[in-house]
């Protein structure tokens, strides 16, 4: 077990815990790890327990607590108290909007501090021109486990187009980070990477050896220069067919990223700026698209999970396949999706509206809870514009509808 | 050890550790295990227990580019660990006599 998935286990078994709870709890253990340094993970599960342990303990301190109940019972108490009591109604809308207000406020200040991350990425990276390997090591904690960091052979301002021929290597995850140029990835015959840039010299490709495996980080961060950068950089990843990945994160990059043909146990794009395609995609356990600014498009994946939270650009889907969970939260823009959706669904403090169109299903496949919403719904042939109007439906389903929170009009249409 | 702590006395000891100086997570944990056959998965609620009940607080400190959890003993908390202070006073010594005249017999 490598650390990311002890994290990854801790974090999907404390689920059921309201979510600032699991993100202080996560917090803590994710910074014991950072403490721990150089100890292995065994070392680790030596001092803390094995994920399901931990997350036992947490859970039942949780639930000892006098006054606090599941956050299940905590919720259908609301839905009794908005239906017993309409004078309730007003305060629970306030508390919505002060919600909402929060949101923006984060996102905001979110993006302002993804900014100025890059920013000081950037400087540091003018700081040592040259010495991309000992900048590496400076950079992430990660690094200093690699045994193994390789620097591209093209030097310093040559040749603005390349190929690295990465196939003696065996990846099973991949991290993209920073990068400023557009990417794509593809389908072929063997590992590679093509490129396009104006800055070569800035690009770092590091292999990081991770319990046996390889794990592919590929930076090209903005510099100081880079105000006119060109628009036309690209650099091309190829995977060999067939080939399935662990995981594949992207986060806080700059261009646009094309995605096609890959498949991973899980896909993890966080805080990015361009406009992202996805196409071809397949999870066998998420795929998680979060605070991007610019456009998503997705077309034909398959995944367990689906999450979609606090985007602001507009965010469309067709032939999307979800078996177990679809999560849309917190969304600025609006959300489109058209697939077949045999899971449970969140629909939660969305402001943008979101219009989901469900194949192969009716509307007695599933059960139905809206709460709190201040933007109209519609759900099949029913619907309702009234503000904070509350509709519960059981339809003695397995797969179960929550709509809570939004200010944005839902719609769920069947085909 | 065989001897298990209650939840209580764990609340105390860890309230100790933190009397002394402010303190993060993973420091604390190689504290208290000097001492005590505890595993860390405890520790995290107990911290969080303690955090809720308002005897500790916490504050981040930015540390080699990220931020380390401090956490911090509050004036309520400080009055807390005196009365749990003078409860073990009493407690230990009532443990002491009981185990002495076993030994005597």
């Amino acid at each position: 077990m490598t650390k990311k998935e002890y994290l990854r286990e801790l974090k999907d078994r404390l689920s059921h815990l309201p979510r600032e709870e699991r993100e202080e709890a996560l917090k803590y253990y994710e910074e014991y790890f950072e403490e721990a340094g150089d100890k292995t993970v065994e070392e680790i599960i030596d001092e803390l327990g094995t994920p399901e342990e931990v997350a036992e303990k947490i859970l039942a301190d949780f639930n000892q607590e006098p006054g606090t109940s599941s956050e299940y019972e905590y919720r259908s108490q609301e839905v009794k108290q908005n239906v017993q009591k309409k004078s309730k109604m007003s305060k629970v809308l306030k508390i919505v909007l002060i919600i909402f207000i929060c949101i923006i406020v984060l996102m905001v200040i979110a993006v302002i501090a993804g900014f100025s991350m890059f920013k000081s990425i950037a400087i540091h990276t003018i700081d040592n021109v040259g010495m991309i390997s000992s900048q590496v090591i400076d950079h992430e904690n990660d690094f200093l486990e690699a045994e193994d960091i390789f620097q591209k052979t093209i030097s310093v301002g040559e040749n603005q187009d390349g190929e690295i021929n990465l196939s003696e290597k065996k990846f099973d995850s991949i991290e993209l980070s920073d990068i400023a140029s557009s990417f794509e990835v593809v389908q072929g015959s063997e590992w590679k990477l093509n490129y396009h840039l104006e800055n070569p010299e800035q690009l770092e490709i590091a292999v990081k050896p991770d319990d046996g495996s390889n794990v592919l980080q590929i930076r090209y961060p903005l510099t100081k220069e880079d105000q006119d950068r060109n628009r036309d950089e690209k650099i091309v990843l190829t995977i060999p067919k067939e080939n399935k990945l662990r995981s594949f994160d992207i986060e806080r990059c700059l261009g646009k990223m094309n995605l096609a043909g890959i498949s991973s146990w899980e896909f993890d794009l966080e805080g990015n700026l361009g406009e992202i395609n996805l196409s071809d995609l397949t999870a066998e356990k998420s795929i998680s698209i979060s605070q991007s600014l610019g456009k998503v498009d997705v077309k034909r994946i398959k995944t367990a999970n689906l999450e979609i939270g606090s985007n602001v650009g507009k965010i469309t889907g067709e032939e999307i396949s979800v078996s177990q969970v679809l999560e849309i939260e917190e969304s600025l823009g609006e959300v489109e999706l058209r697939g077949s959706f045999p899971c449970n669904m969140e629909i939660e403090e969305n402001i943008g509206k979101i219009k989901l169109e469900v194949t192969g299903a009716t509307e007695q496949d599933y059960n139905y809870r809206v709460v709190e919403s201040l933007g109209g719904y519609q759900i099949g042939e029913f619907s309702s514009k009234t503000i904070g109007s509350s509709f519960e439906r059981n339809n003695q389903s397995l797969k179960n509808i929550l709509i809570k929170g939004n200010m944005g009009n839902v719609a769920i249409s069947f085909r | 050890m065989a001897v298990q702590l209650g939840s209580v006395l764990m609340d105390a000891c860890v309230l100790a550790v933190v009397m002394r100086e402010d303190t993060y997570g993973y420091k604390l944990t190689q504290e208290v295990q000097k001492v005590m056959d505890v595993s860390e998965s405890t520790l995290y609620p107990v911290l969080r227990r303690l955090q809720k009940s308002g005897f500790l607080k916490t504050y981040d400190c930015p540390f080699q580019g990220r931020n380390r959890r401090y956490y911090s003993v509050t004036e309520k908390g400080k009055e807390q660990f005196c009365q749990f202070y003078n409860q073990w006073e009493l407690l230990r010594d009532k443990i002491d006599d009981i185990m002495q005249q076993g030994m005597l017999e």
